[in-house]
């Protein structure tokens, strides 16, 4: 007998969906700061909390703005542009932090308004430019959308630089 | 003057330089006078307009030390479970040695001996003249 063109079709199919090739993605929390547009990696942010008030911490660097508590926690909330030397940021009742983490530290980190998260693909996030200031060794890469440019942190840099600064002094 | 001390608690008497509220451990301080202590060493990081100072062992045999201090708030038994360490990304003055979180406002705890012999870093650059 035969076989139908149905049974011919199914002769040569395979038993299960071929591999589609992915496009690696990256999933990014992306926020505003001064005049910067900027994301770090989803897996370091745990949450974004408003910002309460302060309690100043004596003779640290300026880019940490004091402490917060959070969940029983003690949080040093850190300035990203005192720390990139971009200006300073002003702590408002509009302000948010996103508590970061990585590693063992966790910290505040103070946003002028968050975005929220967005998958790039890894083949779309380039090299922080060359030649620019000392700063570009926290970055990871730049994504382009349009008009608008997305600087991407190297959070366990920032991090690791931040305490290396802290203790230093 | 204090409440009771119950098991896991510690006594930590709290006041005010400047705008600040800070800690230190109720056991350190001898006794409150007014400011400018004949005899004892005072402390670099004392208020500007001080009407109380916190007198305490120096930790040099009997000397002592003075933190001059804008208020005196009182004592209080804190649960220990209410104490938390100074950060690790966020290394502070030498004195500074932990948080009171009082609800979700951390108040900082200071170590009073320390304040006697800071690092340079840890003074206000306000005070640097002064000392």
């Amino acid at each position: 007998m035969e076989p139908t063109p149905l049974q011919r079709a199914l002769q040569g199919a395979p038993e299960r969906a071929p591999p589609v090739k992915g496009r690696p993605e990256q999933e990014l929390f992306l926020f505003r700061l001064g005049e910067l547009r900027l994301g770090v990696p989803s897996e370091n942010v745990r949450e974004v909390i408003r910002a309460g008030p302060l309690t100043p911490l004596p003779r640290t660097p300026a880019f940490i703005l004091g402490v917060c508590g959070h969940r029983g926690e003690v949080l040093p909330v850190l300035d990203l542009l005192r720390f990139l030397g971009k200006g300073e940021s002003r702590i408002s009742s509009r302000t948010r932090l996103f508590v970061g983490i990585a590693g063992t530290f966790v910290t505040g980190v103070v946003t002028d308004a968050v975005v929220g998260l967005q998958r790039v693909p890894v083949q779309d996030i380039l090299p922080p430019p060359m030649g620019g200031d000392v700063s570009t060794e926290h970055f990871l890469g730049v994504v382009t959308r349009g008009q608008e440019v997305t600087s991407l942190l190297n959070f366990v840099k920032v991090l690791q630089t931040a305490r290396q600064r802290a203790v230093g002094r | 003057m204090s409440e009771d001390a119950g098991a896991g608690d510690v006594e930590v008497l709290f006041f005010r330089v400047g705008a600040d509220r800070l800690g230190a451990d109720a056991s350190q301080v001898l006794r409150i006078e007014r400011p400018g202590v004949p005899g004892a060493r005072r402390s670099p990081l004392g208020s500007h307009s001080p009407r109380r100072a916190l007198v305490f062992r120096s930790g040099e045999g009997e000397a002592e030390g003075a933190l001059e201090v804008d208020l005196v708030l009182g004592v209080r038994a804190i649960p220990t479970r209410e104490l938390r360490r100074v950060p690790a990304a966020a290394r502070a003055a030498h004195h500074a040695i932990g948080f009171w979180l009082d609800g979700d406002r951390p108040v900082l705890l200071i170590d009073l001996p320390r304040t006697l012999a800071p690092h340079p870093h840890d003074i206000p650059d306000s005070q640097r003249k002064a000392t």
